[in-house]
């Protein structure tokens, strides 16, 4: 590999991004580089990084997934619920029986996106939309509209999530691992390899003998999955979350959008088919001291959104262009 | 035509006749002329917004801004009306002049730059809501003038008993069905949308033609914008937030999909969804659940379009 191709890769990119968004907020606020803010930007990071690294498979293999964030509110709440025995109707079931069975469920709304999609022929972006609409729904129903309190303290999610090593959140430890995995899954393993080759010409993947419908529904079954850990993440992180508010479900709603908008900005193809894990952790890591930066540099809350917008459609130009440099050369 | 062709428009007519029967059952008070109206003046404008967004459908791509752009639109008109005091019908120059740029901005950045339209039209959903939140603040404002001028009647008022905006509905739905099934441009459209390289071989300008999709878009999102500040005579950011993913399954209910256009089908299936809307809500569910309700009509229809003939989408053909 010459050092300019290095040069041009997503992840040197995306570096340079983040460093130039960290040089910028560091000048607009000089508390920026304390502790206490990147303990807050490492710890936005990690919540989101669950939906994001699912994403990032699913859009991998060519396809998309709008439910992410339902499912993430849905397995927060249900996590809640039956380890609750103060709040009217819940039990205090064992919270690692109840974890196993909310991941179960994660993976079930994962595997019924797929399966509906791939098998029916229908975009996922139709399917997922509509899935993200159903499972909003039953939130709905379930959920009171006032706040929920977890109850239960001492899982092994509590001691694994909560706390600081340094600058560093437990939460974001369990995202650097969660990398490393992905990275070895997506780099590593034969099912990896399917993975890119569906996302990147399904037909050549066919006639090579990989199972494509298969592939791809493993995919949102992980995405379901990385969605439910993600609501078991945010509840016992936080321990607080109003599921309903007014008539509207919308606790997390977006955050769907956001794991996209993340993605994009690690420079994958928004056709699948190439993917770097580690640009996705920099981006994330990029995307939340972003945002939390615009907090601090005292901008109005309102000019908050066009600033995200603008900032991340600046870097998915950026990799566009690098992208067809690289192409030219070759 | 055979009446094969006919059958997404009798499948959809058949589930508004079901759903208005079921819905009378639970609650008689449903069939009647107060219900109509209001489902006229709802679907109308979901019905605007579904109709620009279906020949961007068939082109292959997609439009997630059109409740940005309608805001946008909606908050330039109040303040040539309001604020700068032009009167109603000279003041919609401009709004719908941005309308029609943004879409524009959007479209070009999609086709030069070769970014999916999903991305484009999603930042630009968040950078146009934004710019209107940021500049007013997230205030509503209200106009001012005369609420009851001939064009604000010739918009949103009756002819008899009948909503003079479902009429417009009507007419709108007429003149985007002719476009696309009797003039050189529908057929650029389908061409484009069924096979883009064969369509380029054969002298269609297919950026031409997606560019005027994406533009055909934003300015009914700008209409629905005119058409909603006649009526209520206000202004706020949080407008129709949901109306562009509900116009788009209203277009792909109706029969919309990359190469394929269905204009008649796309306007049915608006009043389709409003009516499972407002039927819930009169039978005593909970207004959200609705979601749930569209979201599997939604499913089964793009599964009986798809098995019924073959399937093309932007983001699987592109490979």
């Amino acid at each position: 590999m010459k050092i300019r191709d290095f040069l041009l890769s997503p992840e040197v990119r995306i570096t340079i991004a983040a460093v130039a968004i960290f040089i910028a907020f560091g000048l607009l606020n000089s508390k920026f580089f304390t502790q206490f803010v990147w303990r807050g930007i490492l710890t936005d990071g990690a919540d989101l990084s669950f939906l994001i690294l699912g994403e990032s498979l699913v859009i991998t293999s060519g396809e998309i997934d709008l439910s992410v964030a339902s499912t993430w509110a849905l397995t927060a709440y249900i996590f809640q619920f039956f380890t609750n025995p103060t709040v009217m109707g819940g039990l205090a079931l064992d919270p690692n029986l109840v974890a196993v069975a909310v991941l179960c469920l994660g993976i079930g709304i994962g595997a019924a996106n797929g399966v509906v999609s791939v098998k029916s022929g229908v975009p996922s972006f139709l399917v997922t939309l509509a899935s993200l609409w159903i499972v909003r729904s039953v939130v709905f129903i379930i959920s009171p509209g006032t706040y929920s309190y977890l109850h239960v303290t001492n899982t092994v999610f509590d001691k694994t999530l909560k706390g600081y090593v340094g600058v560093f959140p437990y939460e974001f430890i369990w995202f650097i691992v969660l990398t490393a995995i992905f990275l070895f899954i997506l780099t590593r393993t034969k099912f990896g390899g399917h993975v890119l080759a569906v996302g990147g010409n399904r037909t050549v993947a066919r006639n090579l003998g990989v199972r494509v419908d298969r592939t791809k529904i493993l995919c949102f079954i992980i995405c379901g999955f990385m969605a439910a850990l993600g609501g078991i993440a945010f509840i016992t992180t936080y321990g607080v979350m109003q599921p309903v508010s007014g008539m509207e479900a919308e606790f997390g709603a977006g955050l769907e959008f956001e794991a996209i908008a993340v993605c994009m900005m690690s420079g994958m193809s928004p056709w699948g088919g190439r993917t770097s894990i580690i640009a996705v952790f920099i981006a994330t890591v990029a995307y939340s001291s972003f945002k939390d930066g615009l907090v601090l540099s005292g901008l109005p809350g309102y000019w908050y959104l066009p600033c995200v917008g603008i900032m991340v459609f600046v870097l998915v130009g950026l990799h566009l262009i690098g992208r067809r440099r690289i192409i030219k050369q070759q | 035509m055979k009446l094969a062709d006919l059958s997404t428009e009798f499948t959809i007519i058949i589930m508004i006749v079901g759903c208005v029967a079921v819905v009378t059952y639970i609650e008689p008070s449903f069939f009647s002329y107060a219900t109509f109206v209001v489902v006229a003046f709802t679907s109308a404008e979901l019905g605007f917004i579904a109709l620009g967004i279906s020949p961007l459908i068939a082109t292959g791509e997609i439009d997630l801004s059109a409740a940005a752009v309608l805001t946008l639109t909606l908050w330039v008109y109040d303040g040539f009306a309001t604020g700068l005091s032009f009167s109603l019908p000279y003041g919609l120059i401009v709004p719908l002049l941005v309308a029609i740029s943004i879409g524009f901005i959007q479209g070009y950045i999609c086709l030069k730059m070769r970014i999916p339209a999903f991305i484009v039209t999603f930042v630009g959903m968040i950078v146009w809501e934004g710019i209107e939140v940021a500049i007013t603040g997230g205030y509503n404002s209200g106009y001012t003038g005369i609420t009851t001028g001939l064009f604000s009647k010739v918009l949103s008022g009756y002819i008899g008993k009948v909503p003079l905006e479902f009429v417009w509905f009507v007419v709108l739905t007429a003149i985007f069905a002719v476009i696309i099934t009797r003039t050189p441009f529908g057929s650029h459209v389908l061409a484009v949308g069924g096979n883009e390289t064969v369509a380029r071989n054969l002298g269609v300008r297919v950026d031409r033609t997606k560019v005027l999709c994406f533009m055909i878009s934003a300015l009914m999102a700008g209409v629905t914008a005119i058409f909603f500040f006649n009526r209520q005579f206000y202004v706020s950011s949080t407008v129709y937030t949901q109306a562009p993913l509900f116009a788009i399954c209203a277009s792909v209910v109706g029969g919309n999909r990359a190469g394929h256009a269905n204009m008649v089908g796309a306007a049915l299936a608006s009043i389709l969804v409003i009516i499972i809307q407002e039927g819930m809500v009169m039978a005593g569910v909970p207004s959200t659940l609705y979601m749930a309700a569209v979201g599997i009509v939604l499913v089964i229809f793009a599964t009986i379009h798809v098995k019924a003939r073959k399937f093309s989408w932007a983001m699987v053909r592109r490979k």
